[in-house]
């Protein structure tokens, strides 16, 4: 059986990438949203102004 | 030909707005804390295999949302063909994707488990090999989106590539499993009866995970309403130029 | 007009134009030799280790050459955009799927029938067993790599990209037809009891079984305009 110390790391590591991999994708999807939203709004703005007119 | 309506809520009529989708964020967090405690400092070590039998909690929890991931792909990509709903090329998609997430964790949490507990960061051990397979194919799934230009045929190729693929997998499983008895490989994942407590973590674990898959795909989700109104609005935006 | 007779009708056209020529034929046979004699230089073919994983090789070739062949047929409608032309027919469209799964079958056969004497030559391999069991396990491995194929071609042929895509996508919904074609095989000129090697025909009986009832039924939902 391998020992603790030896271990450790490497199920800190594990542990790690999973956080660090579902963590980034989430971030990833906001970062992805955020930019649409500024879209959404440009194409609402250039609506109104067409209306406007 | 298929209407194309704009991707609505994963299911008919539920369709959750920022308050819902915060809910499940909390929900879903506190649960994963809670399973992280119990991973650390409730579980004992496992008495033959030590300290990094511990990666296991959430190595196989990824395992089971790939594999819940990928039904949904599978249903959703049924769904599509026959109602021929954007909504359900919606759903295909953003479940693939967390699908492709979850079963990448597999694969590189079990080869860490394997490089510590025999030296090994690859064993040919069937329920690995048939991960590596399943990734393949939803990889595969995801290129054939990408590889597509109209939106219509691309979701309608991705959907018969969904169906294709999820039945491949039994198959895969299967065949992987007897080439390996035939050249068998001393090291497998051979879970002995686990304690109550280790069964307790699990199942926590699993309800976590669920609830993580939830909040990803409706997060997820969101992307594909937003695209469909960008593209809606869009072609209002050049109609009225006419 | 039969059923039958559209997809031999179909079949029939795709054979005939490619005995005229003969060109994706002979460039299949080529690659799959190729692909042997890279193998030889890289694992030197004297060597008792290598007729141990014979079956194996010939099946890398054959399937890497099925791919070429693959490529191709649905590559030959694109051009003069045929395949509307196909279509507009009076044919049901799984006609047009089962019409150009034989052919491809026919042609990948025709390959691995002339390549295989030439492998067991070069690898001074002396298979024992019986050849119809050989044959018949070869039959339906590349039955089941064609039905799936033969699917997933006519899926690429449509997008970018279409003669990359289509390895990615199809190989690993295949691999089953991997193993079981190698372990047949092996197990059948490896001279060992039939109880050994049964469970392989049975996968591979099933996955046919499956792969071409699956595309049959999906089929016309890759040719909707």
């Amino acid at each position: 059986m391998p020992s603790a110390e030896k271990a450790l790391p490497f199920l800190f590591a594990a542990y790690t990438i999973i956080w660090v991999v579902v963590f980034g994708y989430t971030l990833s999807i906001g970062a992805r949203q955020r930019k649409l939203a500024q879209d959404l709004d440009l194409i609402k703005r250039a609506i109104e102004k067409r209306a406007a007119r | 030909m298929p209407q194309e309506k704009p991707a609505v809520g994963p299911v008919p009529g539920l369709r959750p707005g920022r308050g819902g989708l915060n809910s499940i964020a909390v929900i879903t967090f506190v649960l994963i804390a809670v399973a992280q405690y119990l991973i650390f400092m409730y579980v004992p070590d496992d008495a033959t295999l030590g300290l990094i039998q511990r990666i296991f909690y959430f190595h196989v929890a990824s395992a089971w949302n790939a594999l819940l991931a990928f039904s949904v792909v599978f249903a959703a990509s049924i769904l599509y063909l026959s109602k021929g709903e954007r909504r359900y090329d919606a759903l295909a998609l953003s479940s693939a994707e967390i699908g492709v997430l979850f079963t990448t964790l597999v694969l590189i949490t079990g080869p860490i488990w394997g490089k510590v507990s025999w030296n090994q960061w690859w064993t040919w051990d069937p329920r690995l090999t048939t991960t590596l397979i399943l990734w393949f194919i939803y990889v595969a799934y995801l290129l054939i989106r990408l590889a597509a230009d109209e939106p219509e045929k691309r979701a309608r190729y991705a959907a018969v590539f969904g169906i294709i693929g999820f039945i491949d997998v039994p198959i895969v499983f299967f065949s992987i499993r007897w080439w390996r008895t035939i050249h068998p490989v001393v090291i497998t994942w051979q879970g002995a009866a686990m304690e109550k407590s280790m069964l307790q973590t699990m199942i926590v674990s699993f309800i976590a995970f669920s609830f993580l898959f939830v909040y990803l795909l409706i997060h997820r989700l969101r992307i594909e309403a937003m695209q469909d109104e960008v593209a809606q609005l869009k072609e209002r935006l050049q109609g009225s130029r006419g | 007009m039969s059923f039958l007779r559209k997809v031999g009708l179909i079949a029939w056209k795709d054979l005939r134009a490619e005995f005229r020529t003969k060109e994706m034929i002979s460039a299949m046979l080529i690659f799959a030799l190729l692909v042997i004699a890279i193998f030889a230089f890289a694992f030197d073919p004297t060597r008792d280790e290598v007729r141990v994983i014979f079956a194996g090789l010939i099946w890398v070739a054959f399937f890497f050459a099925g791919i070429l062949g693959l490529n191709r047929s649905f590559a030959g409608e694109r051009i003069n955009d045929a395949i509307h032309g196909l279509m507009l027919s009076p044919v049901d469209r799984s006609a047009i799927y089962f019409g150009k799964l034989l052919g491809t079958w026919v042609f990948m056969t025709i390959v691995e029938i002339v390549a295989l004497p030439i492998f067991i030559v070069m690898f001074n391999y002396t298979p024992a067993g019986s050849w119809l069991l050989a044959g018949t396990a070869i039959l339906l491995a590349t039955l089941g790599f064609v039905a799936v194929g033969t699917f997933l071609a006519a899926l690429t042929a449509n997008t970018k990209a279409s003669e990359v895509l289509l390895p990615v996508i199809l190989f690993p919904v295949v691999i089953p037809v991997v193993i079981a074609a190698v372990e047949a095989t092996r197990g059948v000129f490896g001279g060992l009891p039939p109880a050994d090697f049964v469970t392989w025909f049975k996968v591979l009986g099933v996955y046919d079984a499956v792969f071409v009832a699956v595309p049959f039924l999906l089929f016309e939902y890759l040719l909707e305009v």
